[in-house]
């Protein structure tokens, strides 16, 4: 839908609330109402931007403080940590890009090696990646990769998200159509996945992910 | 870029610093934590008003600014804005799940921005952008500056502006569009001028 055809009355709507929402102070099913009008209306969108060039400029004001004593040296062990809990991730996700590269090749069902399902089903040998960040509230939570063949496969890498649990991932076809195509868990905001899809990649507008109430939490759009 | 040393790291752009950190530049790590340890910190206690929350929030917005310093768009916003507004975001999400409400009316920094004087030993710092912000802030009305200052500052919605404030939902949430609205305008023509 074009920004023309959207009632004035929605917009109206929508802009009481949009410096709340400049400032990550609506949620929950206000919020997803919100993110599916400023999807497709590009007036609220840039009002919005604004809102949150004016949020992020008051920023300036925060009060210089001093932490606690031996913050740097707290920082510097939880440093220590995340990194190594960050490499074994790493070595999770090149065990993963492996897998692939290793299906792609021999035709082997990449599901099977990286997800554990057994939906499984042989990747293209030429395969072609297109890869959109991941965004959820303006924030970048993590990529969706696509490669095209037959069939084509679509992967999720979540590394930064807010939440835990089972999320839903749907895709919006160019035509506007949208389907469910898995599901999987987000382990302290992290988790990867990936599925065969039915259709051809280049049928692919978006990819979202939504909770268990229909809420969309993230999305990545593939093409304009 | 060349690695950053101990010496040289005071006189380094904080675009630069970013960038040696995203090369794993252990020295940039602690310049850059020793730059802005008292901006997170001073925000996330000013967000959620509990000195131990908001050192975890200060923790964690350092870890996130360390993963993804390499992606980094400074058509965003400069470093500072970039690594306040993670510790904002995570300000906000603590205050969303634990919603505890200190009434910030005899906070010295909600004083400050609302009264707009400045305690004598605050004024001598200077800061551009932050100078440019309260001239804006400082032209709203009494009201308005109020509820922007509380939603901004202390992660306020407006339904609990209204609470706060004693006003109509509808009040509290024209005073910060209006708020909102005006200081877009003041902000453009202060950085033209």
């Amino acid at each position: 839908m074009s920004t023309d055809q959207i009632d004035p009355k929605a917009c109206a709507a929508i802009r009481e609330d949009l410096s709340e929402f400049a400032l990550r102070l609506v949620s929950g099913r206000r919020r997803a109402e919100m993110l599916e009008h400023l999807q497709t209306c590009s007036k609220c969108s840039a009002q919005l931007e604004e809102d949150v060039l004016v949020a992020d400029a008051l920023l300036a004001l925060a009060p210089e403080i001093d932490p606690p004593l031996g913050f740097e040296s707290r920082l510097a062990k939880r440093l220590g940590e995340r990194s190594v809990s960050l490499r074994r991730r790493r070595i999770r996700l090149a065990a993963m890009a492996a897998a692939a590269a290793v299906a792609v090749l021999f035709g082997f069902g990449i599901g099977v090696i990286a997800t554990g399902h057994t939906s499984g089903g042989p990747a293209s040998q030429s395969a072609n990646l297109t890869e959109a960040r991941l965004v959820s509230g303006g924030r970048a939570i993590g990529y969706v990769y696509l490669a095209s063949g037959s069939p084509a496969w679509m992967f999720m890498s979540v590394g930064d998200a807010n939440w835990s649990g089972t999320v839903w991932c749907e895709v919006t076809s160019t035509s506007g159509n949208v389907a469910t195509v898995g599901r999987f868990d987000l382990i302290q905001g992290h988790g990867a996945w990936g599925v065969p899809l039915k259709d051809s990649s280049s049928h692919v507008r978006s990819a979202s992910l939504v909770d268990a109430a229909g809420v969309t939490l993230a999305t990545a759009r593939l093409t304009s | 870029m060349g690695r950053i040393s101990t010496q040289s790291a005071g006189e380094v752009s904080d675009e630069a610093l970013l960038g040696a950190l995203a090369d794993g530049d252990q020295q940039a790590v602690v310049a850059f934590v020793r730059r802005f340890q008292r901006r997170l910190f001073g925000l996330a206690v000013t967000l959620v008003g509990d000195s131990g929350i908001a050192e975890d929030i200060a923790q964690e917005a350092f870890l996130r600014i360390f993963r993804h310093a390499s992606i980094y768009d400074e058509r965003r916003g400069s470093v500072a804005t970039w690594a306040l507004t993670i510790t904002r975001n995570l300000a906000i999400d603590s205050l969303r799940v634990r919603r505890a409400i200190p009434i910030p009316s005899e906070d010295r920094v909600f004083f400050e921005l609302v009264s707009g004087y400045r305690l004598p030993e605050e004024a001598a710092l200077v800061d551009e952008d932050a100078r440019r912000a309260r001239a804006a802030l400082a032209t709203l009305p009494l009201e308005q500056r109020r509820s922007v200052v509380l939603a901004t500052m202390y992660g306020r919605t407006a339904a609990e502006i209204a609470e706060l404030e004693s006003i109509p939902l509808g009040t509290a949430k024209s005073r910060l569009r209006l708020g909102m609205a005006r200081l877009r305008t003041n902000m453009t023509r202060l950085e033209v001028q």
